[in-house]
C-alpha cells in the first residue's frame, strides 16, 4: 500500500510512522529513533519534520511473534518522521525497518502535495486536546441505546444486560 | 489547494493521525459512516477512507468496537 512504482530517480517524500515496543526502556527509545533515522540517511534520504516517540495506548492489542512466543501489546511508543528519498530505495528501507527488533509495527506512506504542506503533530494535538476535553465524542453519534462505549469496552460483556439497561 | 496553517487541514483531507476528526466520522461500532452521513465530497470521502484504514492498521483507531 505504500510502495511506489515509478522508475524515476527524483526524490519522493514519505512519512514513516512506527511503534516502538513497550518493552524498550524509556531512555533507549531515543536511541531506537536515532537508529531509524540513520537507516534513512544511509539510504540517501533527507529528513524532514518529525515527532519523537512517546507512550501511547493502542486502540487494540497488537500480537507479535517474539522469541518463539506470541505476545500481546496494548501500548507502545508512537512516533513518526518525514523524509525524502529516491523511490528505488524505499522497498529496501521498508524491509530493514521491519527487521529492526525494537519496532512493533511501522507504515511508510507516500505523501501527496497536500499532506506535505500540512504535517499533523499527533502527540502535540493529544496534549492540547487532553487539556480542553469536555465533550465526549459519543454526543456526535447519539444513538440512544449504546450511549456508553467506554463502559461497554471496559467491562466484560458476556451478558448484554448491562448495555440494555443503559 | 490553498495552503493551510499547520493545525488546520483543508476540509477535504484528514491525516491518518488526526484521530479526533476520524472518530467523529465513525459510528459507535467504529465503522466508517457513508457519504450521506458525513456530508463529504467524493474526493474527501476517499481520502477519509484511506486515512481511517491506515489509522486502524497503526492501532490509532480500532477495527471494531463493542
Amino acid at each position: 500500500m505504500s510502495k511506489e512504482t515509478m522508475p524515476a530517480a527524483e526524490a519522493q517524500s514519505y512519512e514513516l510512522a512506527f511503534h516502538v515496543l513497550p518493552t524498550v526502556a524509556e531512555g533507549e527509545v531515543a536511541e531506537v529513533f536515532q537508529t531509524l533515522k540513520d537507516l534513512i540517511t544511509k539510504a540517501g534520504g533527507e529528513l524532514g519534520v518529525e515527532e519523537a516517540p512517546a507512550r501511547f495506548e493502542l486502540a487494540y492489542e497488537i500480537v507479535k511473534h517474539l522469541e518463539g512466543r506470541n505476545r500481546k501489546f496494548s501500548s507502545a511508543y508512537f512516533g513518526w518522521v518525514r523524509f525524502t528519498v529516491d523511490p528505488a530505495k524505499v522497498e529496501h528501507l521498508d524491509e530493514e525497518i521491519g527487521g529492526n527488533k525494537s519496532i512493533l509495527r511501522h507504515l511508510i506512506i507516500k505523501l501527496t502535495k497536500v499532506e506535505e504542506e500540512n504535517p499533523y503533530f499527533f502527540h502535540q494535538a493529544m496534549a492540547e486536546q487532553g487539556k480542553s476535553e469536555t465533550i465526549d465524542l459519543d454526543e456526535e453519534e447519539a444513538e440512544a441505546t449504546t450511549a456508553t462505549d467506554e463502559d461497554a469496552s471496559e467491562s466484560e460483556t458476556d451478558s448484554e444486560v448491562t448495555e440494555d439497561k443503559e | 489547494m490553498e495552503k493551510q496553517t499547520t493545525t488546520n487541514m483543508p476540509a477535504n483531507h484528514i491525516d491518518f493521525k488526526d484521530v479526533m476528526r476520524l472518530k467523529s466520522n465513525v459510528n459507535p461500532h467504529a465503522r466508517m459512516l457513508n457519504r450521506r452521513r458525513t456530508g463529504m465530497t467524493a474526493k474527501a470521502q476517499r481520502n477519509f477512507a484511506k486515512a481511517t484504514k491506515r489509522a486502524r492498521f497503526m492501532a490509532l483507531l480500532p477495527y471494531i468496537q463493542h
